[in-house]
């Protein structure tokens, strides 16, 4: 992620990059194989590279369930500074457990749980690596 | 992130050129700051730089600076910039917070939804705590930086593949902080790390200087201060030692005041006991001081007295008597203390003589002086402290009364000393006197010591040394006085009673010496180059060394074997020693000749006929001499026999001793035959 990105060579825009730091929650849409829907807020969406975001896997539940089962999902992101919503289109990839991605989501989530006491309780289990399908800008922001 | 006024907002190219604009700022901006960094090596001083530098260029306003320990597991403030709290010396543990975590993992570490996810994880906390698992929780720790922090960026400090540190920049805001801020101050860091370590290396290297600067000064320091105290120490004992010195002196001479120096030893160490001794006390006093003294001014009194009492103890420690006290213008003497001596009346005596004959020339007053001897008990008397030694016992109180009876200019004896003194001294009769407890008691005065011709214990009144040298003594004398006035013979002879042995000896010798060469060639040419004078000087000087004689020694009974050889040794050396003192050297050889000879009793030999002259006139004036240790004293015919009887003379012709024993022999006694005697010659 610390490789230049002045231009984008990928789905994603430079000018997304503020919405995914985590300042405001994205939610994430997924379904069940079964089809029933099931949408969560979740703390960052973290870029990886022009083509690919990355969520964290901490805690099991139902969107970490889902994808396995049907990988695609929509995510919204917002940018803190314009309130900007973007809207992706993902497909679940594959799951790391080391690496860089890995460890530079892993540090952020110590660094946060070490401040609150939670060290070695709140823990990165897995970064969830997705392919980004589509990238847009929300219609209902665009038209305000 | 400043917007193009040109274009459109949000349009793709404005962007970039923004973006474009700012990263090359940024980065002069970032050479200007390395550029300064690298202007110090004063830590405190670089870490002020790098820190206002961030705020003022970059607008990094809150940043802080952390150093690790050397084991990488703490994190300690170093500096820091826009905190109301500097919170320098706070420490952090490695792995706490977003600069521990960047720091523990060596990665640089940007989080910009910091509430957001303290507020989520805080959440699942209390959901925890709520659930009964708050046990499993740590406490939450309180860490350095803003409270309200939204976004921050740590980047570790690694140099050389080592952890020294941590960079963390804060803000209030969320999501302050891009990747281009990332990457600029993970150039700053960079910069700041190497900068860091040199600084370190350069204050260490600086601390090892000024460390080995401080050990040369703390050593040399170290060498003056071994070096003062050691003269210190030493001047400390050295004043100690002369102050022991010092009080020991005093300490004795304070005893000395108490006591006689020969018990002064037993005072130290607490040894001193009383004991009863046969001695004798002599009382003096002062005839009418008081009178004398009355128109004087109380200091003159004291000084005069002072004088007289200083001039008297003199004389008296000369016959070896000790002034036990003085009383008024009194004094009283003790002889035979502390130890008992063969000699305390006829020393006695002669201090009392000494002290009339002297006097006159010394103070223009009379006194009396009294003598007794006796029994007494001698110890140290008086309150404590205060103790002095003295004496109890009638002998002093007759010594008193002796003094009080005495004609002035006189020596008054009692019974018992007169008894003692009477083979020595010509004594006049003082009439029977009431003593106090006594009755009456036969007194005497001491006139002088008994002239030789009066003397009949040596001198038989019908010999011929009697009737034909009459005039030889008178002649001996003034050889003395003319020769060997530097000789105290009276003090000699005192140390064992041999009272006028010397002129004795010198007499006999010189008129031996005449009667021989009035005889036939045969016995003349041998004595014929003998000098009387030189004979008269051996005579009186053949004993000198006397005084170095321990007069204990010189008094001990029955002395034998290899004790008696070695006293005849030392006494030799001694008045050899004596002689070559007083310029008489040359007689060394014939004193030599005399002492052998009388250790074997000529038994060994031929001597020279100066050697035989003095043997006689010695052997003869010892064995008729009063001395204790001896018993009673031989007859002038038992000792003439005795002569006769030695080896050398025995069945020879000894021209010298015959004409000895012609000399001596009283008119109508034969000498020679009967029953050998025994005797002990020294």
């Amino acid at each position: 992620m610390s490789g230049a990105r002045l231009i984008s060579t990928g789905l994603l825009p430079e000018e997304i990059t503020p919405a995914m730091e985590g300042v405001i929650p994205s939610t994430i849409a997924t379904c069940s194989l079964a089809g029933e829907p099931n949408v969560t807020e979740i703390s960052q969406v973290y870029y990886v590279d022009a083509n690919h975001v990355a969520l964290s896997h901490q805690f099991f539940n139902k969107t970490h369930h889902n994808v396995r089962e049907n990988p695609f999902a929509s995510v919204l992101v917002r940018d803190p500074g314009t309130y900007q919503e973007w809207i992706l289109e993902v497909q679940y990839d594959h799951s790391e457990e080391s690496g860089p991605v890995f460890d530079e989501m892993d540090a952020k989530i110590e660094a946060i749980a070490s401040m609150t006491g939670m060290s070695g309780i709140f823990k990165l289990r897995a970064a969830d690596i997705y392919r980004v399908l589509s990238v847009r800008k929300s219609r209902s922001r665009e038209t305000a | 992130m400043t917007a193009n006024p040109e274009r459109p907002p949000g349009d793709p190219l404005e962007a970039l050129d923004a973006h474009i604009a700012r990263k090359s700022d940024e980065i002069r901006i970032v050479q200007q700051i390395t550029a300064r960094i690298g202007t110090t090596l004063d830590l405190d001083e670089l870490l002020a730089i790098s820190l206002e530098a961030l705020n003022s260029s970059l607008g990094f306003e809150h940043a802080m600076i952390l150093f690790a320990d050397e084991a990488g597991e703490t994190l300690t403030v170093a500096a820091s910039h826009g905190y109301p709290d500097a919170g320098s010396g706070v420490t952090v543990p490695a792995g706490q917070g977003v600069l521990g975590v960047a720091a523990r993992r060596r990665r640089i570490t940007r989080i910009g939804n910091m509430g957001a996810q303290r507020a989520y994880i805080a959440n699942v906390r209390r959901q925890m705590v709520e659930a009964g698992k708050g046990d499993a929780l740590a406490a939450i720790p309180r860490l350095p930086g803003l409270a309200d922090a939204e976004s921050e960026i740590a980047i570790p400090f690694v140099v050389k593949d080592r952890l020294i540190g941590v960079l963390a920049v804060e803000s209030p805001k969320p999501g302050a902080f891009d990747e281009l801020d990332e990457m600029v101050l993970s150039i700053v860091a960079n910069e700041l790390a190497h900068a860091i370590d040199n600084a370190r290396l350069h204050a260490a290297a600086v601390d090892r200087s000024r460390a080995l600067d401080a050990a040369n000064a703390a050593l040399k320091s170290m060498n003056e201060s071994l070096e003062r105290t050691v003269a210190e120490r030493t001047a400390e004992l050295t004043e100690a030692l002369a102050t022991a010195r010092r009080e020991s002196a005093l300490r004795e001479e304070l005893l000395r005041r108490m006591a006689p120096p020969a018990v002064v030893p037993l005072l130290l160490e607490d040894r001193l006991v009383a004991r009863r001794l046969e001695v004798s006390v002599l009382f003096v006093d002062l005839m009418d001081f008081t009178a004398f003294s009355s128109g004087m001014e109380p200091n003159e009194v004291f000084a005069l007295l002072n004088r007289f009492f200083s001039w008297a103890g003199e004389v008296i420690e000369r016959y070896r008597g000790y002034v036990n006290k003085t009383s008024g213008d009194g004094i009283m003497a003790l002889f035979g203390v502390p130890f008992e001596t063969a000699t305390h009346a006829t020393d006695a005596a002669l201090a009392g003589l000494a002290l009339q004959d002297e006097l006159s020339a010394q103070f223009p007053f009379a006194m009396r002086v009294g003598i007794n001897s006796g029994a007494v008990t001698a110890g140290m008397l008086g309150p404590r402290n205060r103790s002095t030694y003295d004496v109890l016992g009638d002998a002093a109180n007759v010594a008193s009364r002796m003094e009080e009876l005495c004609p002035p200019g006189w020596v008054a004896v009692s019974p018992e000393t007169s008894a003692a003194i009477g083979p020595y001294f010509a004594l006049s009769p003082l009439g029977e006197q009431a003593i106090k407890g006594k009755g009456m008691m036969e007194c005497f005065a001491v006139a002088r010591l008994k002239p030789l011709l009066e003397d009949a214990r040596r001198v038989d009144p019908t010999s011929r040394f009697a009737t034909a040298h009459g005039g030889i003594a008178a002649e001996i004398e003034t050889a003395k006085r003319a020769r060997l006035s530097m000789i105290d013979f009276a003090s000699l002879q005192a140390r064992d009673a041999a009272l006028g042995h010397n002129e004795a000896v010198a007499a006999f010798a010189l008129a031996l010496l005449r009667d021989l060469r009035a005889q036939g060639e045969s016995v003349a040419g041998p004595v014929a180059a003998i000098d009387e004078s030189d004979l008269v000087i051996a005579a009186l000087l053949h004993d000198s060394g006397k005084h170095a004689v321990a007069a204990e020694t010189l008094n001990r009974p029955s002395l034998a074997g290899a004790e008696l050889a070695a006293l005849r040794t030392e006494l030799r050396e001694a008045t050899l020693a004596v002689l070559d003192r007083v310029g008489f050297a040359s007689l060394a050889p014939v004193i030599r000749e005399l002492y052998r000879f009388e250790e074997v009793r000529g038994a060994e030999g031929e001597y020279g006929a100066a050697a035989e002259i003095l043997a006689a006139a010695d052997i003869y004036d010892a064995l008729t001499a009063p001395k204790r240790y001896k018993g009673q004293p031989w007859r002038i015919a038992g000792a003439l026999a005795e002569i006769r009887w030695m080896p050398y003379c025995a069945r020879q012709q000894r021209p010298a001793f015959e004409t000895f024993v012609e000399l001596m022999r009283p008119k109508d006694t034969a000498i020679g035959g009967g029953a050998r005697p025994r005797v002990v010659l020294r």
